[in-house]
């Protein structure tokens, strides 16, 4: 007799996961890289062919790596507010300019402003393979000991700039 | 005379078996290739595998795999690349763990555990 | 004008369905006859203002009506005019119009062909297919209104996606739908039987044509689902376990237990609870797959635009209609009670058997749709459950059905021995085992051992029921019929299987760049490049290519592959060219172009392909004839009385 609640039961318990389900964005990936190093690498900088930064480089304080392109329209939209936290804050900001074109690039930060202490050119995209980077423009927050703490997909804004602080100032507490 | 003959014949059936051989490991590394590619998944056209899409990411990483078979990685290497970068979500094959155990063993225990319940419901009480 | 026209007819129908549902009801528990008498008149009223709205969204994308926000974004004055009517199901609100379109009919058909049903059974089970309506027309009027006015209307609309504009979107979508919903009539049959306790043989005689049209239906709209693919999508792939396809796949192995256990309730009087039950499992999943598509909680490629306020009513309404239906089946079913056993080895085992393989494999396909949602509900990360884990968990579950299906139809009802079945098998075993060994072997040299197993079930599959169609020709009509019906259903799965088998396994690829008169090999074929002009479309421009194809130095036939660029669309969109013949095809689609006499192709040669879609075509005919001659046994019963 209470057997044959069984199929009822199942149901009730599969709409609740499909509820839970409505909530969250399925095609967001969260970058498999949190908590870990910073992947080694070494590059050209956009602005001088032959200077070249390495991972070692950057490692010491912490900073912010923005992924951007000029055929990245998301990121002509961002960029303002990028100039705008590279003036107010501290922030140490690098740029990964990713499968670009030099020139164009040059052009662009020349027009829109520059808000990267140095924008790395990476024309093959191998080294943004290296950091898990699926499009542009995403954002991914380092600390002082070269750990990727955070990333995030999509335009940077003052809500998940907000975010990223907070989390780097618990960081520092610890 | 013979010694030289039988040189001969040795040194082309070398040839051919290495010709072969050599061949089969070209098919092998193109079967290999075809493979791996229709199990990872593409993050950019997210419901297509390396093999059929046709976005930018897609062709870059179809590279990736390509220089890696012919550096000699394994397929298991190459699995561990793509997942360290992009996480699980790039593999369309499921790894084997705690999290999926009960995905991959869940059939065959519902099917065993029916199969025992029916026997005894059906056949068990009707003697 | 229109839109409003088509608005207040849309209404109507609501409040028709409404009325539907509500004066039965009240007539059913006051048990006063005159509220559900008439309640056929509902349901045509019903039909009627749909119909009358769905053709008014219909004139509206003929006649370029872009005031209407649907039409402006689903059509354009340029799209060919069958397009525009396929235009019209294109999106999710235009979609759902056809569904409930749909459900009346099936509503409609079963007011017009039941005429042997009670009032009282009919009144439950047009409540049941009256309330599923007014949850859908509830939904479309208050969430997805396909008449919102767009002002001030544009001069142009956007255009129909161009991958939808082939005449595979004429025919997959409504054949699919009409599968959907038809399952919609089982259901309501059996609520309606649970209601009045009553789940006998008659009962399953009079649903048994109903699960068999919609079974029929499912499985054409997803071959043609499949087939369409292949020729449109230019790689080759015809099934990607997909979300919405594990949708459409569930109920069909669901709805293909349910046939059986239908038969099982119609012979032997037994299982009643389960075809019940069953029938509620087909059309629940078949809501659920309508949640999984507009929702947004999967991701697919099929999805139409993802809303989660959507998803919150649909989410709603299969709660309640589902929830409702299993609560009433929870409580009823204990008093449905039945008598009959049968031995160990019978059909109605072998049956049983079947019903099990069939709903684990179900199961396992929503396991594996759901599971990466699991996860992330669990907080567990991102997971990705692909082909790999389909095809490596369901083979094993495949496989042994088919061993199953033509030990059954030999396996007499209610008891039978193991040896006399042997007996009657052994020399369909020795032939299949032969030839499931011998013609790989020659032709293939496999090294994998479950393409010798799939191809000698297959071949057991296909010889098991054929056998028996010969047995039966000296057997009345009627008998003959339904063995011929089972042969073609039967037989349609082995061929099916041989056609995956040998297309998975033996495909060749090759991708290369390729130049003018350069040749290259592959399979049995020489592939020789042409060139690649330029072509004009009704509402495209098109780079085709030329391609000439030799076997054995002789010339069999051109291909066209193209790339084609819809005026309102930037991607360009590959069209394939394929040269079918029975044991395979040459598939080849263009790439990239490097120069202008230059470009990179991919060729395929894929072995049994047309074995998939014959198999297909084998089990809708079955399909077909089993339904044809319950309609005759019945007719000859109706005479002869």
């Amino acid at each position: 007799m209470k057997r044959f609640y069984i199929p009822f039961i199942i149901f009730s318990g599969l709409i609740v996961f499909l509820a839970s389900g409505l909530h969250n964005d399925p095609s967001v990936i969260p970058s498999a890289l949190i908590g870990k190093k910073i992947p080694e690498f070494s590059l050209s900088t956009l602005h001088d062919k032959n200077k070249e930064i390495s991972s070692e480089d950057l490692t010491g304080e912490p900073f912010l790596l923005n992924v951007w392109a000029t055929w990245c329209a998301a990121c002509k939209e961002e960029h303002e507010f990028l100039v705008d936290i590279a003036k107010r804050s501290k922030i140490i900001i690098y740029g990964l300019n990713y499968k670009d074109n030099r020139t164009a690039a040059l052009q662009w930060l020349q027009e829109l402003g520059n808000p990267y202490k140095e924008s790395l050119y990476d024309s093959a995209g191998n080294v943004s393979i290296d950091w898990g980077v699926y499009g542009a423009p995403e954002t991914f927050l380092v600390d002082a000991q070269g750990v990727i703490r955070f990333k995030h997909i999509g335009l940077l804004n003052e809500e998940v700039y907000q975010n990223m602080i907070k989390k780097l100032l618990i960081n520092r507490q610890e | 005379m013979k010694k030289k003959i039988t040189y001969t014949v040795f040194s082309i059936l070398l040839f051919c078996i290495s010709s072969i051989a050599s061949s089969n490991s070209n098919q092998l590394l193109e079967n290999r290739y075809a493979e791996i590619l229709t199990k990872l998944r593409c993050l950019v056209c997210q419901n297509q595998s390396l093999a059929d899409s046709d976005a930018d990411l897609a062709q870059d990483l179809r590279e990736k795999v390509r220089s890696m078979l012919e550096r000699g990685k394994t397929d298991e290497e190459i699995y561990n690349f793509m997942e360290e970068r992009y996480g699980s979500f790039a593999l369309y094959e499921p790894p084997f763990n705690k999290k999926t155990i009960f995905l991959w063993i869940a059939p065959s225990i519902l099917l065993l555990f029916v199969l025992i319940f029916l026997y005894y419901r059906f056949f068990r009480s009707q003697e | 004008m229109l839109s409003l026209i088509g608005y207040i007819l849309l209404c109507a129908s609501l409040l028709a369905a409404l009325v539907q549902v509500v004066s039965p009801t009240i007539g059913l528990l006051l048990d006063e006859s005159k509220y559900y008498n008439k309640v056929r008149v509902f349901a045509y009223i019903q039909f009627v203002f749909m119909f009358c709205s769905y053709m008014a969204l219909t004139f509206a994308f003929l006649s370029n009506d872009f005031s209407i926000l649907y039409v402006a974004n689903n059509s354009n004055t340029s799209l060919p005019l069958m397009y525009k009517i396929a235009a019209v199901w294109g999106g999710h609100e235009g979609s759902l119009m056809l569904w409930v379109l749909i459900l009346n009919v099936w509503t409609m058909s079963v007011c017009i062909l039941n005429k042997a049903l009670s009032f009282k059974f009919l009144a439950r089970v047009l409540v049941v297919l009256g309330a599923v309506s007014v949850g859908f027309l509830a939904f479309i009027v208050f969430t997805s209104n396909p008449f919102i006015e767009l002002t001030p209307p544009p001069l142009q609309g956007r255009d129909l996606n161009p991958l939808l504009q082939d005449p595979g979107m004429m025919i997959h979508p409504p054949m699919l739908y009409m599968g959907y919903v038809g399952f919609c009539v089982a259901f309501a049959f059996s609520i309606a039987g649970l209601m009045a306790e009553n789940l006998n043989s008659e009962w399953a005689e009079k649903v048994r044509p109903w699960v068999l049209s919609a079974w029929v239906f499912l499985t054409a709209g997803i071959g043609l689902g499949s087939w369409w693919a292949y020729n449109e999508l230019g790689w080759g792939g015809w099934w990607f376990w997909d979300p919405v396809e594990n949708a459409s796949f569930m109920p069909w192995l669901v709805g293909t237990a349910l046939i059986h256990s239908v038969i099982v309730t119609q012979k032997r009087n037994i299982f009643q609870n389960w075809t019940a039950l069953l029938a509620i499992v087909a059309f629940s999943l078949s809501l659920l797959g309508t949640f999984l598509v507009r929702s947004g909680v999967l991701v697919s490629v099929h999805a139409f635009a993802n809303d989660p306020e959507r998803g919150i009513f649909i989410l709603c309404f299969l709660s309640l209609t589902v929830g409702l239906s299993l609560l009433i089946f929870a409580i009823k079913a204990h008093k449905i009670k039945t008598k009959g056993g049968f031995d160990i080895f019978s059909r109605e085992t072998l049956l049983l058997i079947n019903n099990i393989f069939l709903l684990v494999a179900a199961f396992t396909v929503l396991l594996g749709t759901l599971y990466p949602l699991i996860i992330d509900a669990l907080n567990l990360g991102k997971l990705s459950v692909g082909p790999p884990y389909f095809n490596i968990v369901l083979a094993p579950l495949i496989l042994p059905l088919l061993l199953f299906m033509t030990i059954a139809i030999s396996t007499a009802w209610k008891s039978d021995k193991p040896l006399l079945v042997f007996n009657r098998l052994k020399k369909i075993a020795l032939i299949a085992v032969i030839s499931g060994i011998a013609f790989p072997l020659y032709f293939y040299m496999p090294n994998e051992m479950v393409v010798f197993i799939a191809t000698i079930l297959s071949i057991w599959t296909i010889l098991g029921p054929l056998d028996i169609v010969i047995k039966h020709i000296t057997k009345n009509t009627s008998l003959l019929l339904r063995a011929v019906s089972v042969f073609f259903a039967h037989a349609g799965v082995g061929i099916l299987m041989l056609g995956i088998v040998y297309s998975s396994y033996f495909s060749l690829q090759k991708e290369l760049v390729m130049q003018t008169n350069e040749f290259v090999n592959i399979g049995p074929y020489k592939v020789q490049y042409k060139n690649v002009d330029l072509q004009k479309g009704p509402n495209y421009v098109s780079l085709m290519g030329n391609l000439d194809i030799f076997k054995n130095e002789v010339f069999i036939t051109r291909l066209f592959p193209e790339k084609r660029i819809y005026k309102l669309q930037s991607k360009p969109m590959t069209e394939a060219a394929i040269h079918s013949t029975l044991f395979h095809d040459l598939y080849i689609s263009l790439g990239e172009p490097l120069q202008r006499d230059r470009w990179g192709v991919r060729i395929y040669y894929k072995p049994f392909m047309s074995f998939l879609w014959i198999g297909i075509l084998f089990m809708f005919v079955g399909g077909i004839i089993s339904i044809s001659t319950s309609v005759i046994e019945k007719r000859k019963i109706q005479n002869t009385s």
